[in-house]
């Protein structure tokens, strides 16, 4: 008896769901099982400084305001009576 | 050939021995690395002999081992070590579907060890080894039956056997037994997110937070950190982001820096929570972690740039798809929204704004919006409290409370959650 099966490999697998395929073979997806289950403060990294939470202000002197400051003057100049 | 099952015969031995010594002195840890699967496992301590075996035992019918472990070894671990190594033969030849039914015997056979211990010890780490392997096996045999276009139903059993595991580990009036839940309840997340059956989610997470229950930090800091990854994902998937931001905060603070694949995983779920309270990713963060698939997102969200945000979602939005975070995205445009028309009564200095106005500058974005869609988008703004004011329809204008009218994000996201 041969231990060798082919056959199997061979076929043809039907093409079904070809567009959900990927996700559900991306192994990336994965939540790995870590190496060793325990250990120390050293290893964690808690620098909040990772996260910026004072963007939120008043500032217009960005690339996007300036464009939006540019388009508003073009549009008073264009209806001077506008109030 | 003869040659060869001469060394398998010996390896086997060696093996029988080693296992023999763990059950005699109760060394858990020992026995669990015997009973897991090296070529699945890309790390934890790989046991040399077993490693030995694994290298050739590809040759060897499952006779043999039968004939070699069965009644050389006290049962039930007799028939443990048979069904381990057979299913350790059919994952080198990529027989995945016949391994998982080898690898069901043994967690079903394990458990019944671990309930009853013929002598004591801690058989925690090996419940564990072969209850991943169960899973991780589960996983390779259902894509094995999809590639046949047969049905997948082995990590939905890999589901059913492990939920006995649980109970058994929850019903235990040993407290070190106890101790098991947690990676059991991590295994059954991964399970269920991988199915999409959420729902069952809930239960596990009710007997873990139960008062009767282990407290929390009695367990490792990997399985606490695991279990904060999926209950902050599930928090996700039912609107309550504050929550969500919490427990996948501490993941991802607490995740050791060596798992740098775990911590980009949380990142994907942390990044779009941390976003909705207010709070964005520096840029340093995502080219740590390659996820600039955030950069122009959060960075629109900041100036109000609605433009950059549409081209950015359409640019990605087969990643988050992928990732299941689009529609979580998507609600960061409100945000974006808020910041655009923050920056118009900035730079107009006033608290009015004809909706006309704000007709006119989405158009200069290439944005073509009605005024009635406009009106909606800033019902909204107001209704969920982004803005404070009114749109005035007789007016056809939007205008904006004298003092603070855009109060602080974090203020207002998840202000409704339990």
């Amino acid at each position: 008896m041969s231990s060798e099966k082919k056959a199997a490999t061979t076929t043809q697998p039907p093409a079904v769901k070809p567009v959900e395929a990927p996700s559900v073979l991306e192994e990336d997806d994965e939540f790995e099982e870590f190496e060793d289950e325990k250990w120390t403060k050293e290893d964690e990294d808690e620098n909040e400084a990772q996260w910026s939470d004072d963007w939120d202000d008043e500032k217009i002197d960005d690339d996007f305001s300036k464009q939006l400051r540019d388009e508003l003057e073009r549009d008073k100049a264009a209806q001077p009576m506008q109030v | 050939m003869a040659g060869l099952n001469v060394r398998v015969k010996r390896d086997l031995a060696a093996y029988i021995v080693q296992l023999e010594r763990s059950i005699n002195v109760g060394d858990g840890d020992l026995l669990a690395s015997l009973l897991r699967k090296n070529s699945l496992s890309k790390f934890q301590n790989k046991n040399q002999v077993l490693l030995n075996l694994e290298s050739q035992i590809d040759s060897v019918r499952t006779e043999v081992i039968e004939d070699n472990i069965i009644g050389h070894l006290q049962p039930p671990y007799d028939r443990v070590a048979s069904e381990h190594l057979k299913a350790i033969i059919c994952l080198k030849k990529s027989n995945y579907v016949e391994a998982y039914v080898h690898q069901a015997q043994v967690v079903t056979d394990f458990l019944e060890i671990w309930k009853e211990p013929p002598k004591p010890g801690d058989y925690n780490s090996a419940l564990n080894t072969v209850s991943v392997d169960l899973r991780l096996i589960g996983r390779l045999a259902d894509r094995e039956l999809n590639g046949k276009g047969q049905m997948e139903d082995k990590c939905q059993d890999a589901g059913r056997l492990l939920m006995n595991v649980f109970s058994a580990c929850n019903q235990s009036r040993d407290e070190s037994k106890k101790q098991c839940l947690l990676s059991i309840v991590n295994s059954l997340f991964k399970i269920y997110f991988q199915l999409g059956t959420l729902r069952l989610c809930k239960n596990l997470i009710k007997t873990v937070e139960n008062k009767g229950s282990l407290p929390i930090n009695s367990y490792t800091i990997a399985q606490r950190v695991t279990y904060k990854f999926y209950t902050g994902r599930l928090n996700m998937s039912n609107s309550r982001f504050k929550q969500a931001e919490t427990d996948l905060d501490f993941a991802f603070k607490k995740c050791t820096v060596k798992s740098k694949k775990n911590k980009r995983q949380i990142l994907l779920y942390l990044i779009p929570a941390k976003i909705l309270v207010g709070k964005l990713p520096r840029s340093t963060l995502l080219k740590t972690y390659n996820l600039v698939q955030f950069e122009e997102i959060s960075k629109a969200v900041c100036t109000g740039d609605l433009r950059s945000f549409t081209v950015a979602m359409d640019a990605y939005h087969s990643f988050f798809i992928r990732k299941g975070t689009f529609l979580i995205m998507e609600l960061s445009k409100t945000l974006v929204y808020r910041s655009f028309i923050k920056k118009i009564t900035n730079i107009v200095k006033d608290t009015k704004i004809p909706l006309s106005k704000i007709k006119r500058l989405l158009t200069s974005l290439g944005i073509e919006m009605d005024i009635g869609e406009i009106e909606c988008v800033l019902a909204n703004l107001i209704f969920s409290g982004y803005i404070r004011g009114y749109v005035s329809h007789f007016h056809s204008t939007l205008v904006v409370a004298g003092s603070g009218p855009f109060p602080p994000i974090i203020n207002i996201t998840g202000k409704n959650e339990e």
